[in-house]
Parts: structure tokens; sequence; C-alpha cells
């Protein structure tokens, strides 16, 4: 599917948000456990160091999964 | 008489103090635009959201100080046709940024020593 809208500026956040954590995993900031853990997967694989990814990228990805999941399902938080 | 003197001293002392207000704001924006602290403050803001650093862009890639510029692109190369089939957009910017970021530190002319 040919993008036809530009990059995201700029580098990473200083301090990961969920917002970001959800634009690095390709979901909705709300998504539900299953499909969290099925980007994730598929944007490890992507990205895996051993594939030609960086440790850098990784290492964001996971972050970008343990924020989502660490926050998103449970609305009783306050 | 008595009230009347003190209203117009009152309203003039107003209007002095406020004219000075007024003046001192002037003047303060008028040094800081010499020596060009507000600028920088606002170049500060805006750099530290938005543009990549050199190190930040090797660190996507994966590369060090010592990659040639055809490493880079290799990586590059690789980094963005994965992302593109399986990774998310966000990421795939990221990876463009950093080649677009060390783009311009190895396309520039050397210093002659």
């Amino acid at each position: 599917m040919p993008r036809v809208w530009r990059f995201y500026p700029g580098g990473f956040e200083r301090e990961m948000t969920r917002r970001e954590a959800a634009l690095i995993l390709g979901v909705r900031e709300r998504a539900p456990m299953d499909k969290i853990k099925d980007a994730h997967k598929r944007v490890m694989v992507a990205n895996h160091p051993d594939a030609g990814g960086s440790h850098y990228i990784a290492s964001k990805i996971n972050e970008a999964k343990d924020m989502l999941m660490g926050k998103g399902n449970d609305h009783d938080e306050v | 008489m008595a009230a009347r003197l003190l209203a117009n001293l009152i309203v003039m002392g107003g209007t002095v103090l406020g004219r000075a207000a007024v003046q001192a704001y002037r003047q303060a924006i008028v040094n800081a635009n010499k020596t060009g602290a507000a600028q920088e403050a606002v170049n500060g803001i805006r750099r530290a959201s938005k543009a990549m650093t050199e190190q930040e862009a090797r660190q996507i890639l994966g590369i060090n100080e010592k990659s040639t510029w055809e490493e880079i692109i290799q990586r590059y190369d690789t980094m963005f046709e994965r992302n593109a089939k399986n990774g998310s957009f966000y990421l795939q910017s990221k990876v463009h940024r950093a080649k677009e970021c060390l783009e311009a530190v190895y396309q520039k002319p050397d210093i002659p020593s």
C-alpha cells in the first residue's frame, strides 16, 4: 500500500508515551491484549537484531509492549 | 478640593508607572534579541523535541562511528524494507529519518586541512 503522507519527523520521544508505544506497534492505544501481543511479535520479527535489526529498535518495541500491556486494559486504575 | 488634588496625583502617578513598565518591557525584549537569548531558548525547545541527533541515528541503524556509508545504506535498505512489510509506519519513519540525518554527516564535503 503506497504511503502518500510524510514520514514522522524527528527521533523517538525522550520518554516513551502510550501514544508513541501504540505507533511503534501499529495498534490503537486501547487495543486488547491479544492484538498487542500479535503486533509485538510481528514487529519484533521484522526488527530482530539477528535479522539485520538494531538492539535500540528492539528495546523500543519491547518497551512499547510493556507500556501498552501494563496500563491499557486495567480501567480501574486511576 | 483636596480630594480632587489627590485624584489627579493618583492618576498621574499611575500613568507614569504604567509608561515606565511598558518601556522596561520593551527594553527587555530588545536586550533579549540582542544577546540572542530568546532565540536560543526557542531553538532549544524546538530542537529537543523534534530533531534527531547523530548519536540516535547511529543507534537506530545499529552502526558505529567507524561504519562506512555503504554499510549504512545496506542496513537502511534492510530495515526500511522489513518495516514496510511487517513493521509499523512509525518505525519505518525513524529508520528513514536516521538515514537522512547521517546523510548530512557523511555527504558533507571534507574541510581541507
